[in-house]
């Protein structure tokens, strides 16, 4: 006996784009997140900031529709929701409001997202080092920007949010980057399908020009990275550039070295998982449906792997038309057609 | 001794297999340990740290014994762990209640006590209170408790460094561990000594086996014409974040680790080989802690486990030699813990056979 | 003499959450998080570790717990979780979280 046809858990891109797409071919979704709102990190506050301020750039705005879509009657949503566990008979057990409850339904899907992965290095649990994810957070959701940052790892959030400071005038103090030429060099494999994906490049040479005007000063290659504490709360960041130790004081350090996904739920119900090499993360194993080794259970978006928001999008729509397929809610002409059309588009991410 | 002929070869490396180690090594023996691999069937991992008396034995007096001059040899045996691996493992041993919430089985255990002070003399004791009694000296204690046994002597350690600590103790004293290393094959050699095949094939050639691998141990047991059958029992555990509160008491389903956190455990379910935690088990260990201790019932639960328990036939400890094939031993138990200390200690005199050598014919296969 | 926030506020939201943070009044706009409040209010520690360690919100995003605060005598909440409300009382998180025993009559 199940209680919805379909639980989605995680709000997010993938989570809101499976859920407006099974809701609108019929069936009854119950949409879990444990943040206090829908948008999952990317789109994160997107309905308060409806104002002017175009820090965030069209990427940004576009999450507006998907939040609207997921306002329909057969779609029930709680918020500051925690999925504590879910089982292989498809039951979902989660809390809210310090109550615990039981969810049942014939078909799961994790969208569960992506999280920072660890940069630990000697200070990093000091007062005053956060993610560089956690000033997007708080430029999106709270509007207050870093005073005084430096931004140090690889990975292109770290140039996102650097032209997102310089935009509203809060410009790093500094941006160290720990990838070696080595490293750049070995990526060089990937770069035919990058090759394809021309806007992403494009986007990321303009960042780095920004960067370049604002004068930030850019240290690469740096390693052998310690963060102490200073006066007034502040930090000094001592590495090594080009053979040299430096330091550099400042309020705020922000770290980034990529995403990884967040695979808590996926390992704890027993879906399989393998290592990624390029992406150096664990990753459940799925087919191109998203389906898992366990029947019922499908996985949709950054937690199968990292490929962005606007793939996450292309990924719920694909697992919500395979399981409408699947109850019979849509005709093989229009499930066929539909794949075909989310797996070009897919293509270039 | 080379690493393919050691003189002892002990199968398994879980609390059983690293204390008997720990003995054999410091009595002079070259041991090599193989443990087989990190998702096998591991009871060790799910161990709750308690070095228990009460209720052990009351219905077979070797046992009541056993279990008294275990837990009198712990102390020294934390002691000798420390000096050797460096780690504290926390042992405390200032007396374990049980608790009741049923009046029937309150009485029934306080029987069994009855029995097992009779068997074990002057070597255990303890005492029984009221549910109010216990409520006056432990304020806190919740309403539906209708009583508790007291025992003096019973304590715990902290179980994953105790896990540690014995296995560097091993390595400190010289034992190598091989891990990832399961055998599928144990034969006796005709001049004397053993062959054990492992899973990709290579031989290992040993004077002495000792068996003592859990749920795994069953199939090299009746190879080597041991009779002992090892069913799993399942127990399921909750681990809370850490409180700043000490918890006023042990209880063999509810203690808390130095660290802080509250473990909760005690049930029993048969459920073959499937270690998962079940939603009821976790809600039934929920409710019973806090029908104990109603301050618990805000604390956020972290962790949920499952993990097999190795019964033998009668619930007792094996400890056999083979007749058939000399030099072959088979050792197992489900309180591994507890007995840990009298495995690194009066164990190897028995694996020798010297005059020291402790009389556990009580606990072989003939009773089978 | 508390520290200075390490941010600006630059988008000024109408501040219509009145609450108590760390034994002062405040107030701050409706739909924050309380660890966002937190850091655009001073320069503030959230919480000292159970060795003494002077911990401060790191992810932003509830995987790290490193944000924990008492909240209304809830020990342990990760401030960036929740959103702020009128009356809320938060303090700093000393040590380890203490639970309250009830003793019976």
């Amino acid at each position: 006996m199940t209680d919805y046809d379909i639980i989605i858990i995680g709000a997010g891109p993938a989570g809101m784009s499976a859920a407006s797409v099974v809701a609108n071919g019929g069936l009854d979704v119950l949409l879990l997140d444990e943040q206090p709102d829908a948008g999952g990190q990317v789109y994160r506050n997107i309905k308060q900031n409806e104002t002017e301020q175009n820090w965030f750039g069209n990427d940004y705005s576009s999450g507006k529709h998907l939040v609207n879509a997921i306002n329909c009657n057969k779609i029930t949503k709680y918020f500051n929701a925690t999925v504590w566990r879910v089982e292989k008979n498809k039951r979902v057990i989660w809390s809210h409001n310090g109550e615990s409850k039981i969810s049942a339904a014939s078909h799961i899907v994790l969208a569960t997202g992506a999280q920072e992965r660890p940069f630990p290095f000697p200070g990093w649990t000091l007062p005053g080092v956060m993610t560089v994810g956690s000033a997007q957070i708080l430029m999106k959701s709270s509007g207050i920007f870093p005073k005084e940052a430096v931004l140090v790892g690889s990975g292109p959030l770290l140039y996102l949010v650097a032209t997102q400071m310089i935009d509203a005038n809060c410009p790093p103090k500094a941006l160290l980057e720990t990838q070696t030429l080595r490293m750049m060099m070995n990526s060089l494999i990937h770069l035919p399908k990058a090759l394809l994906n021309m806007k992403s490049l494009i986007k990321g040479f303009m960042f780095i020009q920004k960067i370049k005007s604002a004068g930030v000063p850019r240290y690469k290659s740096v390693s052998r990275l310690k963060a102490q504490s200073s006066e007034n709360g502040s930090i000094k960041f001592l590495f090594l550039h080009k053979g040299i130790r430096r330091s550099l004081t400042t309020k705020l350090l922000l770290i980034h070295q990529g995403v990884i996904p967040s695979t808590e739920i996926s390992r704890s119900i027993g879906v399989d998982h393998s290592w990624n090499k390029s992406q150096l993360a664990f990753q459940p194993i799925i087919d191109k449906w998203g389906k898992t080794n366990i029947d019922g259970i499908y996985i949709a978006g950054d937690c199968a792997g990292i490929n962005g928001s606007n793939a996450a999008v292309l990924y719920g729509k694909k697992v919500a038309t395979k399981i409408l397929y699947e109850t019979g809610k849509v005709s093989f002409y229009f499930y066929t057609k539909q794949s075909l059309c989310i797996r070009t588009r897919l293509f270039f991410y | 001794m080379t690493d393919n002929q050691p003189e002892i070869t002990i199968i398994g490396g879980g609390v059983v297999g690293l204390s008997i180690a720990v003995g054999l090594l410091q009595s002079g023996h070259k041991v090599i340990v193989l443990d087989g691999k990190d998702n096998d069937a591991r009871a060790s991992y799910g161990n709750f740290g308690l070095i228990w008396g009460q209720g052990k034995g009351w219905d077979f007096p070797p046992y009541a014994k056993l279990t008294a001059d275990a837990i009198d040899a712990w102390q020294n045996f934390s002691d000798n762990l420390n000096e050797l691996s460096g780690l504290d493992v926390s042992l405390d041993q200032k007396g374990g209640f049980e608790f009741f919430t049923d009046p029937e089985e309150f009485k029934s255990f306080i029987g069994m006590l009855e029995i097992q002070r009779a068997h074990a003399g002057n070597r255990f004791s303890y005492e029984s209170l009221s549910g109010d009694e216990l409520r006056k000296q432990i304020p806190g204690i919740g309403t539906k408790v209708v009583g508790a046994t007291f025992s003096q002597l019973d304590g715990h350690v902290n179980p994953l460094r105790f896990l540690r600590a014995l296995r560097r103790s091993v390595q400190v004293l010289g034992g190598k561990i091989r891990s990832n290393t399961v055998v599928k094959k144990a034969k006796s050699n005709k001049n004397g000594g053993f062959s054990l095949t492992l899973a990709n094939g290579k031989v290992i050639r040993s004077e002495k086996v000792i068996l003592c691998a859990g749920l795994g141990t069953t199939k090299l047991a009746n190879q080597l014409a041991f009779k002992t059958n090892i069913r799993p029992e399942k127990g399921e555990l909750l681990i809370t974040e850490k409180l700043g509160n000490k918890l006023p008491f042990l209880s063999s389903t509810i203690r808390q680790v130095d660290e802080g956190g509250v473990q909760i455990g005690g049930t029993n379910a048969d459920a073959g080989m499937n270690e998962s935690e079940t939603l009821s088990d976790m809600v039934d260990l929920a409710r019973h802690a806090v029908e104990v201790y109603p301050a618990l019932s805000n604390v956020r639960v972290l962790r949920a486990w499952g993990a097999l328990r190795i019964i033998t036939p009668d619930g007792f400890p094996v400890y056999a030699q083979s007749k058939e094939y000399p030099g072959a031993y088979l050792i197992t138990c489900h309180s591994g813990v507890t007995l840990a200390s009298l495995h690194a200690s009066i164990l190897p005199d028995w694996i020798d056979n010297n005059i020291k050598a402790p009389n556990l014919e009580a606990f072989n296969e003939a009773r089978f | 003499m508390k520290p200075d926030s390490k941010f600006d506020i630059l988008v000024k939201n109408t501040k219509d959450v009145n609450f108590t943070l760390f034994g002062e009044a405040v107030t701050a706009p409706k739909g924050s998080t309380l660890a966002a409040v937190i850091l655009s209010h001073s320069g503030d520690t959230f919480r000292q570790t159970e060795t003494g360690a002077l911990r401060s919100a790191f992810c932003m995003m509830g995987v790290c717990f490193e944000c924990l605060v008492e909240v209304n005598g809830n020990q342990n909440t990760q401030s960036c979780m929740i959103l702020i409300e009128d009356k809320m009382v938060v303090k700093r998180q000393v040590g380890l979280r203490q639970i309250e025993i009830c003793e019976n009559d």
